[in-house]
Protein backbone atom coordinates (compact mmCIF):
# COMPACT_ATOMS: atom_id res chain seq x y z
CA UNK A 1 0.00 0.00 0.00
CA UNK A 2 1.24 3.48 -0.77
CA UNK A 3 -0.26 5.48 1.49
CA UNK A 4 2.61 8.39 3.01
CA UNK A 5 2.13 8.82 6.92
CA UNK A 6 3.76 11.21 8.74
CA UNK A 7 7.34 10.03 10.14
CA UNK A 8 7.76 13.24 12.04
CA UNK A 9 4.68 12.74 14.22
CA UNK A 10 4.97 9.06 14.61
CA UNK A 11 8.42 9.63 16.03
CA UNK A 12 6.75 12.50 18.24
CA UNK A 13 4.37 10.23 19.39
CA UNK A 14 7.18 7.94 20.25
CA UNK A 15 9.06 10.49 22.27
CA UNK A 16 5.49 11.72 24.06
CA UNK A 17 6.13 8.79 26.46
CA UNK A 18 9.50 9.60 27.50
CA UNK A 19 13.21 10.06 26.28
CA UNK A 20 14.77 6.97 23.91
CA UNK A 21 17.63 7.46 21.49
CA UNK A 22 17.11 6.71 17.87
CA UNK A 23 16.87 2.80 17.88
CA UNK A 24 14.38 3.05 20.36
CA UNK A 25 12.45 5.20 18.26
CA UNK A 26 12.37 2.71 15.29
CA UNK A 27 11.69 -0.31 17.38
CA UNK A 28 9.06 1.56 19.39
CA UNK A 29 7.21 2.34 15.86
CA UNK A 30 7.42 -1.10 14.83
CA UNK A 31 6.29 -3.01 17.89
CA UNK A 32 2.99 -0.30 18.52
CA UNK A 33 2.25 -1.06 14.91
CA UNK A 34 2.53 -4.47 15.34
CA UNK A 35 5.32 -4.37 12.72
CA UNK A 36 2.47 -3.06 10.17
CA UNK A 37 4.48 0.19 10.23
CA UNK A 38 8.09 -0.32 9.42
CA UNK A 39 10.55 3.00 9.80
CA UNK A 40 13.59 2.99 7.64
CA UNK A 41 15.90 3.28 9.68
CA UNK A 42 18.11 5.49 8.21
CA UNK A 43 14.94 7.72 7.52
CA UNK A 44 14.67 8.01 10.97
CA UNK A 45 17.89 10.31 11.79
CA UNK A 46 16.83 13.12 9.24
CA UNK A 47 13.12 13.35 10.80
CA UNK A 48 14.98 13.59 14.59
CA UNK A 49 17.38 16.22 12.72
CA UNK A 50 14.84 18.24 11.03
CA UNK A 51 12.48 18.06 14.28
CA UNK A 52 15.65 19.03 16.68
CA UNK A 53 15.45 21.73 14.05
CA UNK A 54 12.43 22.90 14.56
CA UNK A 55 12.73 22.80 18.11
CA UNK A 56 10.30 20.10 18.96
CA UNK A 57 12.69 17.48 19.92
CA UNK A 58 16.10 18.14 21.98
CA UNK A 59 18.63 15.60 21.71
CA UNK A 60 21.71 15.22 24.12
CA UNK A 61 24.62 12.67 23.95
CA UNK A 62 24.11 9.56 26.28
CA UNK A 63 26.79 9.84 29.01
CA UNK A 64 26.68 6.28 28.99
CA UNK A 65 27.18 5.41 25.62
CA UNK A 66 29.20 7.74 23.37
CA UNK A 67 27.78 6.52 20.24
CA UNK A 68 23.95 7.20 21.24
CA UNK A 69 22.00 10.21 21.52
CA UNK A 70 18.71 10.51 23.68
CA UNK A 71 16.11 12.69 22.48
CA UNK A 72 12.83 14.18 24.56
CA UNK A 73 10.11 15.55 23.06
CA UNK A 74 9.79 19.64 23.99
CA UNK A 75 6.72 21.35 25.16
CA UNK A 76 6.14 22.83 21.83
CA UNK A 77 6.52 19.42 20.28
CA UNK A 78 4.07 18.43 22.31
CA UNK A 79 1.88 21.50 21.06
CA UNK A 80 2.92 20.52 17.37
CA UNK A 81 1.98 16.85 17.95
CA UNK A 82 -1.43 17.51 19.53
CA UNK A 83 -2.30 20.00 16.07
CA UNK A 84 -0.62 17.05 14.35
CA UNK A 85 -2.90 14.20 15.97
CA UNK A 86 -5.96 16.48 15.50
CA UNK A 87 -5.36 16.94 12.01
CA UNK A 88 -4.80 12.83 11.21
CA UNK A 89 -8.39 12.18 13.17
CA UNK A 90 -10.06 14.64 10.91
CA UNK A 91 -8.66 13.40 7.89
CA UNK A 92 -9.29 9.71 8.63
CA UNK A 93 -12.66 10.25 10.03
CA UNK A 94 -13.28 12.47 6.85
CA UNK A 95 -11.44 9.29 4.64
CA UNK A 96 -13.74 7.01 7.17
CA UNK A 97 -17.03 8.33 6.27
CA UNK A 98 -16.17 7.86 2.35
CA UNK A 99 -15.21 4.45 2.06
CA UNK A 100 -17.16 1.48 2.84
CA UNK A 101 -17.58 0.29 6.28
CA UNK A 102 -15.93 -3.26 5.27
CA UNK A 103 -14.64 -4.88 2.42
CA UNK A 104 -17.75 -7.08 1.74
CA UNK A 105 -19.73 -3.48 1.33
CA UNK A 106 -17.92 -3.11 -2.06
CA UNK A 107 -19.36 -6.10 -3.94
CA UNK A 108 -22.81 -5.44 -5.22
CA UNK A 109 -25.79 -5.61 -3.36
CA UNK A 110 -27.10 -8.89 -4.71
CA UNK A 111 -23.40 -10.88 -4.46
CA UNK A 112 -23.09 -9.78 -0.31
CA UNK B 1 36.61 -5.07 8.72
CA UNK B 2 32.90 -5.95 10.07
CA UNK B 3 29.51 -4.92 8.43
CA UNK B 4 28.97 -2.24 10.44
CA UNK B 5 32.53 -0.60 9.86
CA UNK B 6 32.20 -1.26 6.06
CA UNK B 7 28.77 0.13 5.97
CA UNK B 8 29.83 3.41 7.88
CA UNK B 9 33.08 3.60 5.34
CA UNK B 10 30.70 3.83 2.61
CA UNK B 11 28.24 6.19 4.02
CA UNK B 12 30.96 8.46 5.32
CA UNK B 13 32.12 8.29 1.33
CA UNK B 14 28.86 8.79 0.43
CA UNK B 15 28.18 11.52 2.33
CA UNK B 16 31.72 12.70 1.66
CA UNK B 17 31.74 16.86 2.06
CA UNK B 18 28.28 17.69 1.30
CA UNK B 19 27.85 19.09 4.88
CA UNK B 20 30.52 20.01 7.39
CA UNK B 21 33.17 17.23 9.07
CA UNK B 22 32.04 17.67 12.15
CA UNK B 23 28.58 17.18 11.69
CA UNK B 24 29.83 14.46 9.45
CA UNK B 25 31.44 12.95 12.09
CA UNK B 26 28.73 13.37 15.02
CA UNK B 27 25.84 11.87 12.34
CA UNK B 28 28.34 8.74 11.70
CA UNK B 29 29.18 8.37 15.46
CA UNK B 30 24.98 8.27 16.00
CA UNK B 31 24.49 5.55 12.98
CA UNK B 32 27.32 3.45 14.89
CA UNK B 33 25.27 3.34 18.14
CA UNK B 34 22.54 2.68 16.36
CA UNK B 35 23.83 -0.53 14.40
CA UNK B 36 25.53 -1.99 17.14
CA UNK B 37 22.26 -1.89 19.23
CA UNK B 38 20.42 -3.13 16.25
CA UNK B 39 23.22 -5.58 15.87
CA UNK B 40 22.70 -7.36 19.35
CA UNK B 41 19.32 -8.47 18.52
CA UNK B 42 19.17 -8.89 14.86
CA UNK B 43 23.41 -9.62 13.81
CA UNK B 44 25.45 -6.87 11.95
CA UNK B 45 24.34 -7.96 8.57
CA UNK B 46 20.39 -7.46 9.12
CA UNK B 47 20.97 -4.61 10.83
CA UNK B 48 23.11 -2.78 7.83
CA UNK B 49 20.50 -4.01 6.14
CA UNK B 50 17.22 -2.58 8.15
CA UNK B 51 19.01 0.36 8.34
CA UNK B 52 18.68 1.28 4.72
CA UNK B 53 20.61 1.93 1.19
CA UNK B 54 23.70 3.80 1.98
CA UNK B 55 22.66 6.20 -0.93
CA UNK B 56 19.40 6.59 0.29
CA UNK B 57 20.56 7.15 3.90
CA UNK B 58 23.42 9.72 2.63
CA UNK B 59 20.70 11.37 0.61
CA UNK B 60 18.25 12.25 3.27
CA UNK B 61 21.21 13.22 5.71
CA UNK B 62 22.46 15.85 2.93
CA UNK B 63 19.23 16.69 1.75
CA UNK B 64 18.16 17.40 5.60
CA UNK B 65 21.23 19.13 6.42
CA UNK B 66 21.53 21.48 3.34
CA UNK B 67 17.90 21.84 2.82
CA UNK B 68 18.53 20.41 -0.83
CA UNK B 69 19.26 17.30 -2.29
CA UNK B 70 22.41 17.79 -4.46
CA UNK B 71 26.20 18.56 -3.87
CA UNK B 72 26.33 20.80 -6.41
CA UNK B 73 25.80 24.48 -5.85
CA UNK B 74 26.98 25.41 -9.66
CA UNK B 75 23.86 22.57 -10.54
CA UNK B 76 21.44 24.81 -8.83
CA UNK B 77 22.81 28.29 -10.06
CA UNK B 78 23.00 27.03 -13.59
CA UNK B 79 19.03 27.77 -14.15
CA UNK B 80 19.82 31.03 -12.48
CA UNK B 81 22.73 31.51 -14.85
CA UNK B 82 20.76 30.67 -17.76
CA UNK B 83 18.19 32.88 -17.50
CA UNK B 84 20.37 35.96 -16.42
CA UNK B 85 22.82 35.12 -19.57
CA UNK B 86 19.59 35.11 -21.79
CA UNK B 87 18.73 38.31 -20.79
CA UNK B 88 21.82 39.91 -21.73
CA UNK B 89 22.90 37.55 -24.74
CA UNK B 90 19.30 36.96 -26.21
CA UNK B 91 18.63 41.44 -26.67
CA UNK B 92 22.58 42.24 -27.62
CA UNK B 93 22.04 39.04 -30.41
CA UNK B 94 19.05 40.13 -31.55
CA UNK B 95 20.34 43.36 -31.72
CA UNK B 96 23.51 43.08 -33.33
CA UNK B 97 22.21 40.25 -35.92
CA UNK B 98 19.83 43.44 -37.38
CA UNK B 99 21.98 46.55 -36.55
CA UNK B 100 21.48 48.09 -33.25
CA UNK B 101 20.63 50.85 -34.74
CA UNK B 102 17.24 49.93 -36.39
CA UNK B 103 16.59 47.30 -33.27
CA UNK B 104 18.08 48.61 -30.28
CA UNK B 105 15.49 50.63 -29.40
CA UNK B 106 13.00 48.10 -30.16
CA UNK B 107 14.53 45.33 -28.23
CA UNK B 108 15.91 47.42 -25.58
CA UNK B 109 12.50 46.77 -24.08
CA UNK B 110 13.42 42.89 -23.87
CA UNK B 111 16.56 44.20 -22.17
CA UNK B 112 14.61 46.16 -19.71
CA UNK B 113 12.41 42.95 -19.16
CA UNK B 114 14.40 40.10 -18.90
CA UNK B 115 16.93 41.32 -16.10
CA UNK B 116 13.85 41.73 -13.77
CA UNK B 117 12.65 38.83 -14.54
CA UNK B 118 15.74 36.78 -14.16
CA UNK B 119 16.04 38.40 -11.22
CA UNK B 120 12.55 37.47 -9.83
CA UNK B 121 14.19 33.68 -10.85
CA UNK B 122 17.19 34.05 -9.16
CA UNK B 123 15.20 35.26 -5.44
CA UNK B 124 12.42 32.02 -6.07
CA UNK B 125 15.20 29.96 -6.77
CA UNK B 126 17.53 31.29 -3.30
CA UNK B 127 14.18 30.79 -1.24
CA UNK B 128 13.93 27.20 -3.09
CA UNK B 129 16.99 26.60 -2.12
CA UNK B 130 17.71 28.39 0.90
CA UNK B 131 21.61 28.87 -0.47
CA UNK B 132 23.73 31.77 -1.60
CA UNK B 133 23.26 30.99 -5.59
CA UNK B 134 25.05 34.30 -6.09
CA UNK B 135 28.80 33.00 -5.99
CA UNK B 136 27.82 30.02 -9.12
CA UNK B 137 25.84 32.85 -10.88
CA UNK B 138 28.48 35.38 -11.36
CA UNK B 139 31.04 33.50 -13.65
CA UNK B 140 28.33 32.03 -15.72
CA UNK B 141 27.49 35.85 -15.94
CA UNK B 142 30.79 36.27 -16.99
CA UNK B 143 30.74 33.74 -20.04
CA UNK B 144 27.66 35.40 -20.92
CA UNK B 145 28.90 38.78 -21.30
CA UNK B 146 32.30 37.00 -23.26
CA UNK B 147 29.92 35.21 -25.38
CA UNK B 148 28.04 38.56 -26.33
CA UNK B 149 31.57 40.37 -26.41
CA UNK B 150 33.36 37.35 -29.19
CA UNK B 151 29.85 37.47 -31.25
CA UNK B 152 29.75 41.16 -31.44
CA UNK B 153 33.66 41.22 -32.73
CA UNK B 154 33.34 38.32 -35.09
CA UNK B 155 29.26 39.63 -36.32
CA UNK B 156 29.04 41.98 -39.97
CA UNK B 157 26.08 43.68 -39.51
CA UNK B 158 23.25 42.67 -41.96
CA UNK B 159 23.24 43.51 -46.01
CA UNK B 160 24.86 46.32 -47.36
CA UNK B 161 20.86 48.10 -48.55
CA UNK B 162 19.13 47.85 -45.44
CA UNK B 163 22.09 49.05 -43.12
CA UNK B 164 22.63 51.78 -45.87
CA UNK B 165 18.61 52.90 -45.50
CA UNK B 166 19.30 52.36 -41.61
CA UNK B 167 22.01 54.49 -41.44
CA UNK B 168 20.37 57.49 -43.72
CA UNK B 169 17.17 57.05 -40.90
CA UNK B 170 20.23 57.64 -38.46
CA UNK B 171 21.38 60.74 -39.97
CA UNK B 172 17.82 62.20 -40.75
CA UNK B 173 17.40 61.75 -37.11
CA UNK B 174 19.93 63.70 -35.83
CA UNK B 175 19.44 66.10 -38.26
CA UNK B 176 15.88 67.29 -37.01
CA UNK B 177 17.30 67.51 -33.16
CA UNK B 178 20.39 69.60 -35.16
CA UNK B 179 17.60 71.61 -36.42
CA UNK B 180 15.38 72.21 -33.11
CA UNK B 181 18.74 73.38 -31.21
CA UNK B 182 18.95 75.69 -34.84
CA UNK B 183 16.06 77.22 -33.55
CA UNK B 184 16.50 77.22 -29.85
CA UNK B 185 19.67 79.16 -30.67
CA UNK B 186 17.82 81.59 -32.90
CA UNK B 187 15.63 82.33 -29.95
CA UNK B 188 12.91 80.15 -30.91
CA UNK B 189 10.40 77.41 -29.92
CA UNK B 190 11.37 74.30 -31.28
CA UNK B 191 8.44 72.87 -33.44
CA UNK B 192 8.08 69.45 -31.67
CA UNK B 193 8.17 70.82 -28.10
CA UNK B 194 5.39 68.73 -26.86
CA UNK B 195 5.65 68.92 -23.18
CA UNK B 196 4.89 65.36 -21.91
CA UNK B 197 7.91 64.33 -20.76
CA UNK B 198 9.34 67.21 -18.23
CA UNK B 199 13.06 67.51 -18.19
CA UNK B 200 13.09 68.30 -14.34
CA UNK B 201 11.08 65.24 -13.83
CA UNK B 202 13.27 62.92 -15.93
CA UNK B 203 15.97 64.59 -14.14
CA UNK B 204 14.23 63.61 -10.83
CA UNK B 205 14.01 60.06 -11.69
CA UNK B 206 17.40 59.32 -13.07
CA UNK B 207 19.07 59.04 -9.52
CA UNK B 208 17.24 55.66 -9.09
CA UNK B 209 18.10 54.56 -12.12
CA UNK B 210 21.85 55.28 -12.10
CA UNK B 211 24.68 56.17 -10.40
CA UNK B 212 25.04 59.95 -9.39
CA UNK B 213 29.15 60.11 -10.52
CA UNK B 214 27.46 57.87 -14.25
CA UNK B 215 25.14 61.05 -14.63
CA UNK B 216 27.92 63.45 -14.91
CA UNK B 217 29.69 61.20 -17.34
CA UNK B 218 26.59 61.13 -19.26
CA UNK B 219 25.51 64.15 -19.15
CA UNK B 220 23.36 63.55 -21.95
CA UNK B 221 21.34 60.62 -20.27
CA UNK B 222 20.57 62.93 -17.49
CA UNK B 223 19.18 65.99 -19.44
CA UNK B 224 18.32 65.08 -22.69
CA UNK B 225 15.25 67.49 -23.19
CA UNK B 226 14.53 65.54 -26.75
CA UNK B 227 11.96 67.21 -28.90
CA UNK B 228 9.04 65.88 -25.92
CA UNK B 229 10.83 68.56 -23.32
CA UNK B 230 9.07 71.50 -22.50
CA UNK B 231 10.58 75.20 -23.72
CA UNK B 232 11.95 75.95 -20.19
CA UNK B 233 14.13 72.28 -20.15
CA UNK B 234 15.50 73.84 -23.41
CA UNK B 235 17.00 76.97 -21.77
CA UNK B 236 18.49 74.88 -18.95
CA UNK B 237 19.97 71.97 -20.93
CA UNK B 238 19.77 72.86 -24.46
CA UNK B 239 24.03 73.58 -24.75
CA UNK B 240 24.69 70.47 -23.32
CA UNK B 241 21.95 68.81 -25.61
CA UNK B 242 23.96 70.66 -28.24
CA UNK B 243 26.73 69.31 -27.75
CA UNK B 244 25.02 65.65 -27.73
CA UNK B 245 23.80 65.90 -30.94
CA UNK B 246 26.19 67.21 -32.80
CA UNK B 247 28.44 64.81 -31.81
CA UNK B 248 25.79 61.82 -32.83
CA UNK B 249 24.99 63.32 -35.63
CA UNK B 250 29.20 63.30 -36.94
CA UNK B 251 28.89 60.02 -35.56
CA UNK B 252 26.00 58.83 -37.55
CA UNK B 253 27.54 61.08 -41.02
CA UNK B 254 30.57 59.00 -40.64
CA UNK B 255 28.50 55.95 -40.33
CA UNK B 256 26.98 56.06 -43.73
CA UNK B 257 30.46 57.56 -45.15
CA UNK B 258 32.48 54.43 -43.84
CA UNK B 259 29.89 51.69 -43.30
CA UNK B 260 30.80 48.91 -39.91
CA UNK B 261 31.95 46.21 -40.28
CA UNK B 262 31.08 44.75 -37.06
CA UNK B 263 28.57 45.66 -34.23
CA UNK B 264 31.56 47.61 -32.21
CA UNK B 265 32.34 49.86 -35.62
CA UNK B 266 28.38 50.34 -35.60
CA UNK B 267 27.55 51.40 -32.19
CA UNK B 268 30.90 53.95 -32.06
CA UNK B 269 32.27 51.60 -29.40
CA UNK B 270 34.46 53.31 -26.78
CA UNK B 271 36.59 50.76 -25.60
CA UNK B 272 37.49 52.83 -22.08
CA UNK B 273 33.57 53.69 -21.54
CA UNK B 274 32.79 50.33 -22.20
CA UNK B 275 35.32 48.43 -20.24
CA UNK B 276 33.89 51.33 -17.75
CA UNK B 277 30.24 50.75 -18.06
CA UNK B 278 30.65 46.81 -17.90
CA UNK B 279 32.65 46.79 -14.78
CA UNK B 280 30.03 48.67 -13.20
CA UNK B 281 27.39 46.39 -14.76
CA UNK B 282 29.03 43.58 -12.87
CA UNK B 283 29.79 45.33 -9.92
CA UNK B 284 26.23 46.85 -9.23
CA UNK B 285 25.13 43.08 -10.49
CA UNK B 286 27.00 41.05 -8.00
CA UNK B 287 25.63 43.96 -5.12
CA UNK B 288 22.52 43.08 -5.89
CA UNK B 289 22.32 39.55 -6.85
CA UNK B 290 24.06 39.25 -3.27
CA UNK B 291 21.68 41.26 -1.60
CA UNK B 292 18.73 40.10 -3.00
CA UNK B 293 20.56 36.78 -1.91
CA UNK B 294 20.92 38.02 1.51
CA UNK B 295 17.53 39.25 1.68
CA UNK B 296 15.43 36.30 0.61
CA UNK B 297 17.49 33.93 3.27
CA UNK B 298 16.67 36.50 5.87
CA UNK B 299 12.97 36.47 5.05
CA UNK B 300 12.37 32.55 4.57
CA UNK B 301 12.64 29.71 7.22
CA UNK B 302 14.00 26.76 6.74
CA UNK B 303 11.32 24.52 5.58
CA UNK B 304 10.45 21.37 7.24
CA UNK B 305 12.18 19.16 5.45
CA UNK B 306 10.55 15.95 3.62
CA UNK B 307 12.13 12.56 4.73
CA UNK B 308 11.13 9.77 2.92
CA UNK B 309 8.32 7.90 4.90
CA UNK B 310 7.92 4.89 6.87
CA UNK B 311 7.08 1.80 4.79
CA UNK B 312 3.09 0.71 5.30
CA UNK B 313 3.88 -3.17 5.75
CA UNK B 314 0.47 -4.61 4.71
Amino acid sequence: MAYRTDTKALVMAVLADGPKHGYAVAKAVRETSEGALKLGEGQLYPALYALEEAGWVEGEWDPDDANRRVYRLTDEGRRELAGRVSQWHAFANAVAKVLPPTPDATRPEGAR
Amino acid sequence: MNPIDRYLTALGGAIGGQIPSAERAARLREVRGHLQAAAQEVGMEEATRRFGPVSAVAGDLVRQSRGYPTRSTWALGAFVALAIALAYVVPGLITSYYSFTAWGNRFGLAGGILPPLALVGFAVRVGQTRRWLVLPVLPALGIAVASLFFLCVVHVPGPEKPLSRVLHDEVAYWQKHAEEVRQWRAGQTPAHVRPVWQADEHAKLLPFLMLPYRMERNGHVSIAPSWEADPAAWNRYGKAWEGYVEEQLRLAEAALRHPPTNYFEEVGFDWKRATGEWSEHIALGTLVLAATNALVLGATRRRDRRTSGPEWAR
